[in-house]
C-alpha cells in the first residue's frame, strides 16, 4: 500500500480487484433473485390454479348435493330441470318452512320461527313447492310447483308471532295450515366461453340474469364435465333415474417455469350422491 | 468476507424456504386428492347403504380396499350392525419423508 504524506488509501490495482468481486458478488446475487421471483410466480400461478379448482369442485358438489328426484316421477318431484356434459339447470333450495294458517286461494303465510332459508323469497325469482294432499290424485299426497306473485315480510301468524305472507296463483286453492313449502329458484351450473377463455359460471334461470364467472379459467376441451349415474351407478340421462353426478374440473394456468411448454392444468373429480340416493 | 458470509447465509435460506414452500404446495394437492377421493368413496357408500331395503344388506356396503385409485391408496371399513355404521375411509400417499395417510370418518344411517 503507498502512502503519501502519512494519507492511506488503495491502489489501483486493489480498487480494480474489489470492483471485479463486487460485480461477481452482485451478478450472483442478482441471477438468484431473478430465479426467486420467476419461482415465486411460479408457484403463486400453482396456488391460485389448486385453490381454483378446490373451489370449483367444493361450490359444484355443495349446489347439486341437496337435488333429488324421484322414479317415475314427473317434473315437480324432480329437482334436474335439464342436463348436459358441461352445463346443467336444477332447482337451488332456497328456504323451507311450514304455512301456520289456513287462508284465501293461493295465501300462504309462513312462521319466522319455522322457516329456514338462505334469503327471503323474492316475488318474480323463486317458485314454492308445496306439498298438498290429493295430489296428483285424491287418494294421494304430492308435490305441486306455483310461481310466487307477491310478498309481505311484515305479517303474523295467528298467534301473533312474524311470518311471511306469500301469494301464490289462486287456482292452486286453498292450502291448509302445516303444509310443508320450498322456495326454490331455478339455476344452471355451466362452462361458458368469454374472453377467449373458458369459465364456470352460474346463472338464475328464474330472473334471466346473464351467466356469470365464479371460477376459472378452465381447460379448453373438458374442462367442466358432468356424468350422471343411476342406482347402479351406470350412465343415465334419464332425470328420474339419476342417483349421482360426477364432476370434473380442469382447470389450466400461465406456466411460468417453461413458457414454451403446455399451460399448467390441475383435474379434480368428485361424485355427489343426490338426496334421494341417500335416504 | 463477513458480508459475504451473511449474504451467502441469505441466499441459502431463500432457497431453503423455496423448496419448503413447494413441498407444501405439492401436499397440498395431494392433500386434497386424498380427501376428495375419500369423500367419493363414503358417497359411493353412502349410496350402497340406501340401495337395498333394508337398508344397508347390499354387498357393497362392506370394508374393502386396499384400492389404488388416481395413485393413490385407499382402504375402508364399515363398522358392525348398528342404527348408524362408522365408515372410516382411509387414503395413503407418499411424501418425502415416508407414507402419510388422510383419513375420512362419518355415519351412515341404516
Amino acid at each position: 500500500m503507498l502512502i503519501l504524506g502519512g494519507r492511506r488509501g488503495f491502489t489501483l490495482a486493489e480498487t480494480l480487484l474489489a470492483m471485479v468481486l463486487l460485480l461477481m458478488v452482485s451478478g450472483s446475487v442478482y441471477r438468484v433473485l431473478l430465479s426467486t421471483v420467476r419461482l415465486t410466480r411460479s408457484q403463486t400461478e400453482h396456488i391460485a390454479l389448486q385453490s381454483n379448482v378446490r373451489g370449483a369442485a367444493l361450490v359444484a358438489g355443495n349446489e347439486l348435493r341437496e337435488l333429488s328426484t324421484a322414479a317415475g316421477g314427473n317434473g315437480a318431484q324432480n329437482d334436474l330441470l335439464s342436463l348436459g356434459p358441461n352445463a346443467i339447470s336444477y332447482r337451488a333450495m332456497r328456504g323451507f318452512g311450514y304455512t301456520c294458517q289456513t287462508l284465501g286461494p293461493g295465501l300462504l303465510r309462513i312462521s319466522r320461527s319455522a322457516f329456514f332459508a338462505y334469503r327471503d323469497p323474492q316475488p318474480g325469482r323463486d317458485s314454492a313447492l308445496l306439498y298438498l294432499s290429493g295430489m296428483p290424485t285424491p287418494a294421494d299426497s304430492g308435490w305441486i310447483t306455483a310461481g310466487i306473485i307477491a310478498l309481505s315480510s311484515s305479517s303474523t301468524c295467528g298467534g301473533g308471532e312474524p311470518a311471511i305472507s306469500l301469494t301464490l296463483p289462486a287456482g292452486i286453492g286453498t292450502v291448509p295450515g302445516g303444509t310443508p313449502v320450498r322456495i326454490y329458484e331455478a339455476m344452471e351450473l355451466a362452462a361458458y366461453q368469454a374472453d377467449g377463455q373458458w369459465w364456470l359460471g352460474l346463472r338464475s334461470l328464474s330472473s334471466g340474469e346473464a351467466i356469470q364467472p365464479i371460477f376459472g379459467p378452465l381447460a379448453t376441451t373438458e374442462g367442466f364435465r358432468l356424468a350422471y349415474g343411476d342406482a347402479a351407478q351406470m350412465a343415465t340421462v334419464v332425470p328420474s333415474l339419476i342417483k349421482s353426478i360426477s364432476v370434473t374440473i380442469r382447470g389450466t394456468g400461465v406456466n411460468y417455469d417453461n413458457s414454451s411448454a403446455a399451460p399448467l392444468s390441475e383435474v379434480l373429480s368428485t361424485q355427489i350422491a343426490l338426496k334421494n340416493a341417500q335416504y | 468476507m463477513l458480508a459475504l458470509i451473511v449474504l451467502s447465509v441469505g441466499i441459502l435460506a431463500l432457497s431453503g424456504s423455496s423448496a419448503m414452500v413447494n413441498r407444501m404446495i405439492g401436499r397440498g394437492r395431494v392433500e386434497t386428492h386424498a380427501a376428495l377421493l375419500a369423500a367419493r368413496r363414503v358417497e359411493r357408500l353412502r349410496m350402497a347403504a340406501a340401495s337395498t331395503s333394508p337398508r344397508c344388506t347390499s354387498a357393497s356396503f362392506t370394508s374393502g380396499g386396499p384400492v389404488w385409485e388416481d395413485g393413490l391408496r385407499q382402504s375402508w371399513t364399515v363398522g358392525p350392525a348398528g342404527p348408524v355404521r362408522k365408515v372410516r375411509v382411509s387414503v395413503s400417499y407418499l411424501t418425502i419423508r415416508g407414507t402419510r395417510s388422510a383419513v375420512l370418518e362419518t355415519g351412515i344411517p341404516c
